[in-house]
């Protein structure tokens, strides 16, 4: 399985919250609602585009309207690959951070 | 919602044009409106477009690192796929890299060979104006003519002369050595010729009599670190010279590259009256020409003067002077032999040249040929990929990558070769060429010239022809490449043995002319006869003496001295006539001691031979050679005529006349000769042994010669040892166009190799069906191979008359030539079809020899 980044993972998440509606826009609405940071077009595009071309999401059009000057969206949806790798980056994430208490210092 | 007016201002989007990734165009261009539009509604059209342009100072590294991760992970696909492709077709590939790594090695070297050849005695910095004077076509002048000329025309800057002196004893201290590029020469040498002064000044270094310049190897070599300037030699054993400068060693490509230049300050006390003498024709002659001068009026002008002054002093003579400049010496001499140091000829630069593009031509052809056949068998994988959308592009890019690939790896080889085989290839051609004189900027140009061509024919060409077919078709099984572009293949083979083919004719007669050469009857006996040098021939007793006691030993048969020895160079001429006609001859003259002509076995036709009997013979006879009769005119009675000698400037009479014979080699025609009796010229001894226990012989000779020369080194050769290196040259040539030649056919029998495994892999099953209709593996055999034998017909009947008109052209340089015959194509043209039919063989007969239940049972 490979590896991917912290932003792949945030990226997937919001794509997994987002369901049906997840496209660059509105991926990039949800970080903000995750991190609180807008981030730049650019680098969200990075992430979902090396996602895809990993198989762990895939694409459809849809939705070409004026406002877009005539182009179509494109919608991410996660596939079972990726579902498969967020399952496991979860099970590491609980094992490593199983019983932490934050000390305070 | 209106639209129209808040569209992406149109800077903004050919920004994004250039910024956003290929695949991803329409959408993220998409996106992009979408946001603008809404920030333009809430926040307002500046807001709006400074967030834009925000946006995409913020992404632009990102998509541009995409873009690149992306062709790296591409590039990291075609490499693997090309090194796949590489190793799962071994044989193909290692062919086409030897043969590539081959081509590419042969063409550098003789590039390296051609570039040294080109470059001889461009360093002088006034090299455009510096000339050599030629008297008739021969570069060995009189001692006046520098002067005389220089005196007379304000268009020449600087004359000076060289005296080459070649043997010369020098002794420094305790070391003596014989030493043997000596010469003399006049002060002004320095100002025309640009070497490089270690010690000393050009402008005055042999301005002092007595003085005398040095290389820096013949410094180190007798005075070690000390600073040689000012400390005296002795040379000869009779004269003290001060050294008065020291320069650094001449270069190879150089046309003269003497160690000592003693000064002609002092040539009076050394030569006496001699160095005024008209006959004296030792001098090559140098000017430095002011500039914008035109040569061919001023070459008219000189002839014009010197026929003057010589008609001035009763002396009628054609004069026919021209400049040489020195850069066209080495190449373009007319007697590259005869001159201060071998010198070489542009038609061997051509040879060359020719010869290197032929080869590379061949390995190119080669290579275009495999990888286009390589690829027809690859027609499945192309039909997959372009199912699975691979752009022509890719196609073509992987194809191309494929080819740059095993150029590279060609390119790597052909480096390890050509250093590997560079010690070799110096001691072949006596230069001393160096790997890094391959890539200077001229060279590296032509040598990207070459492999750049070689990339785009030879990736370019399958790349486009493949990826136009349509993909179905070929996985459908329905298109073949059996038959298509078939006549490009044959032509390419064809012309890889039509090239063979001339290289091997050539090689055939070439090697044909110099055997006759070795084989030819010289006309004088050069076996057995050992040269060494008299030390002082002005004392005749002396002499007498060293020669009885020579003679006391039992395996000495004749002694006897001269100033010329058969198998060297003629290299004193002087003008004579008869009494009848004042016109005068030029001819070459021989100084000998009697017995000269008993040693080589030479009887005279007429008349007698010189003897010590006849008191008349040292100051008044005369034998001619057959050749020197005809010239002079003098009938069918030579004897007892008086015939003029400007040498002496006085009469002498014929006594003797002797058969024609090859003083030099066979490369001239044979010289009209006069010889003459004057022992005090005679500086080499010549000795005539018996064979048989010759070491013990050499050494009595030596430790005779010892007990009359204590002070001096003796040094010896044997005369026909001397002649053989004659023709070292055209050995050389000959055994360089032996190695290549094999080269050619080895290379393009790889071709065919490659072809043929290739086209019966492609035929088996058609070979299957024939042996089970009952066809026996010699008939299949046959019929393949007949296939390829009607090729190289095709390349001989191409090839035979290319041949034929570059061999004849080339005998044209010798005197004597042998007959081209149809022998010489015969043989060729059989050997190359044996090769072939070897080669086609290797693979035919295997699949000749294949079970038809194997190659049918696909089916």
């Amino acid at each position: 399985m490979k590896s991917i980044t912290r932003q792949e993972e945030q990226i997937l998440l919001a794509i997994h919250n987002l369901g049906d509606e997840a496209y660059l826009i509105t991926v990039r609405e949800k970080i903000k609602d995750f991190t609180g940071k807008y981030f730049s077009v650019g680098t969200i595009y990075a992430p979902l585009n090396r996602l895809d071309k990993l198989g762990y999401l895939e694409t459809y059009y849809g939705d070409a309207n004026a406002i877009r000057g005539g182009k179509a969206k494109k919608f991410y949806r996660i596939t079972k690959q990726g579902y498969d790798a967020l399952a496991e980056i979860k099970e590491q994430h609980d094992m490593m951070w199983q019983g932490l208490a934050i000390p305070k210092i | 919602m209106n639209r129209h007016n808040k569209k992406l201002p149109l800077i903004l989007r050919v920004a994004l044009f250039f910024i956003l990734p290929y695949d991803d165009m329409q959408n993220l261009s998409g996106d992009f409106e979408e946001l603008y539009y809404y920030k333009r509604i809430h926040e307002g059209r500046i807001k709006a477009f400074i967030w834009v342009i925000g946006q995409i100072i913020l992404s632009a590294p990102d998509f541009i690192l995409n873009k690149i991760y992306w062709g790296v992970v591409m590039y990291k696909n075609y490499f693997k796929t090309t090194l796949r492709n590489l190793l799962k077709y071994k044989l193909n590939s290692s062919i086409n890299i030897l043969g590539m790594g081959v081509g590419l090695a042969v063409c550098f070297l003789l590039l390296m060979f051609i570039q040294d050849e080109l470059s001889y005695d461009q360093y002088h910095e006034k090299a455009p104006r510096i000339f050599r004077l030629l008297n008739n076509d021969v570069m060995w002048c009189s001692p006046i003519e520098a002067e005389l000329l220089k005196n007379n025309f304000p268009e020449i800057e600087e004359a000076a002369r060289l005296l080459p002196r070649n043997k010369r004893q020098i002794q420094y201290k305790d070391k003596t050595f014989m030493e043997t590029k000596f010469a003399f020469a006049d002060a002004s040498l320095f100002k025309i010729f640009s070497f490089n002064f270690l010690r000393g000044e050009p402008e005055t270094a042999l301005i002092d009599p007595y003085s005398i310049v040095i290389t820096n190897e013949i410094a180190n070599k007798y005075f070690g670190s000390e600073n040689p300037v000012g400390k005296i030699i002795r040379i000869g054993n009779e004269y003290d010279y001060t050294v008065s400068g020291v320069i650094e060693n001449i270069p190879n490509n150089s046309h003269f590259r003497f160690d000592f230049f003693a000064t002609l300050e002092n040539a009076e006390d050394i030569f006496g009256d001699f160095i005024y003498n008209i006959g004296w024709g030792n001098f090559p002659t140098y000017f430095l020409l002011k500039e914008n001068v035109s040569t061919e009026s001023l070459e008219q002008k000189f002839s014009k003067l010197f026929k003057d002054y010589l008609a001035e002093r009763s002396i009628d003579a054609e004069i026919n002077m021209t400049l040489m400049n020195i850069r066209d010496i080495h190449l373009y001499s007319d007697n590259p032999r005869q001159d201060m140091d071998p010198q070489s000829s542009i038609i061997y630069v051509i040879i060359f040249a020719s010869i290197a593009v032929f080869i590379l031509l061949i390995a190119c052809f080669n290579y275009i040929n495999i990888l286009t056949a390589n690829a027809t068998t690859r027609l499945k994988e192309v039909g997959i990929k372009k199912v699975v959308g691979a752009t022509r592009k890719q196609l073509v890019s992987q194809f191309l990558l494929e080819a740059v690939f095993q150029l590279v790896i060609a390119f790597t080889l052909a480096i390890i070769l050509v250093l590997l085989s560079l010690p070799y290839f110096n001691s072949f051609t006596s230069k001393e060429l160096e790997i890094d004189k391959l890539f200077i900027p001229g060279n590296l140009l032509a040598i990207l010239g070459i492999l750049f061509t070689t990339v785009v024919i030879a990736g370019g060409y399958p790349a486009k022809f493949i990826s136009s077919f349509r993909p179905t078709l070929i996985l459908k099984g329905l298109k073949s490449f059996a038959g298509t572009k078939y006549n490009f293949k044959r032509a390419l083979v064809i012309s890889q043995f039509t090239i063979s083919i001339i290289l091997t004719v050539c090689a055939v007669i070439m090697f044909r002319q110099l055997d006759f050469l070795y084989q030819s009857d010289l006309g004088y006996d050069k076996e057995f006869v050992i040269m060494s040098d008299v030390i002082d021939p002005e004392n005749q007793q002396e002499f007498e003496s060293l020669k009885q006691s020579l003679l006391k030993h039992s395996n000495i048969s004749i002694v006897s001295s001269a100033n010329r020895v058969p198998s060297g160079e003629l290299n004193n001429y002087s003008g004579f006539h008869t009494r009848e006609n004042s016109e005068e001859v030029n001819m070459a003259i021989v100084h000998t001691n009697y017995d000269y002509f008993d040693i080589f076995g030479i009887s005279p036709v007429m008349g007698r031979l010189f003897s010590e009997n006849m008191q008349t013979d040292a100051g008044e006879s005369i034998i001619l050679n057959e050749s020197a009769v005809k010239i002079l005119n003098l009938g069918d009675d030579p004897i007892g005529k008086s015939i003029y000698f400007n040498w002496v400037d006085d009469y002498r009479t014929v006594v003797g006349v002797i058969n024609d014979f090859y003083f030099e080699s066979l490369y001239s025609e044979i010289a009209p000769t006069a010889f003459v009796v004057q022992p005090s010229w005679c500086d080499k001894l010549i000795v005539k042994v018996k064979p048989g226990n010759i070491p013990q012989t050499l050494q009595f000779v030596e430790e005779t010669w010892k007990s009359f020369y204590p002070e001096w080194v003796f040094e010896y050769r044997f005369v026909d040892e001397r002649y053989e290196a004659e023709y070292s040259a055209d050995q050389r040539t000959f055994k360089l166009m032996g190695y290549f030649t094999f080269l050619a056919i080895f290379i393009a029998s790889l071709g065919l190799f490659g072809l043929v495994s290739l086209s019966t892999k492609n035929r088996i099953k058609e070979i299957g069906i024939r042996k089970v209709l009952g066809s026996s593996v010699t008939k299949i055999l046959s019929l393949i191979t007949r296939e390829y034998i009607k090729w190289i017909i095709i390349a001989f009947i191409i090839a035979a008359p290319i041949a034929y008109y570059f061999m004849h052209k080339w005998l044209q340089n010798f005197a004597y030539q042998i007959q081209i015959s149809w022998y010489d194509f015969a043989l060729a043209g059989a050997f190359t079809i044996v090769v072939a039919v070897i080669t086609v063989c290797w693979h035919s007969l295997k699949a000749a020899r294949a079970n038809p239940v194997e190659s049918l049972r696909y089916e």
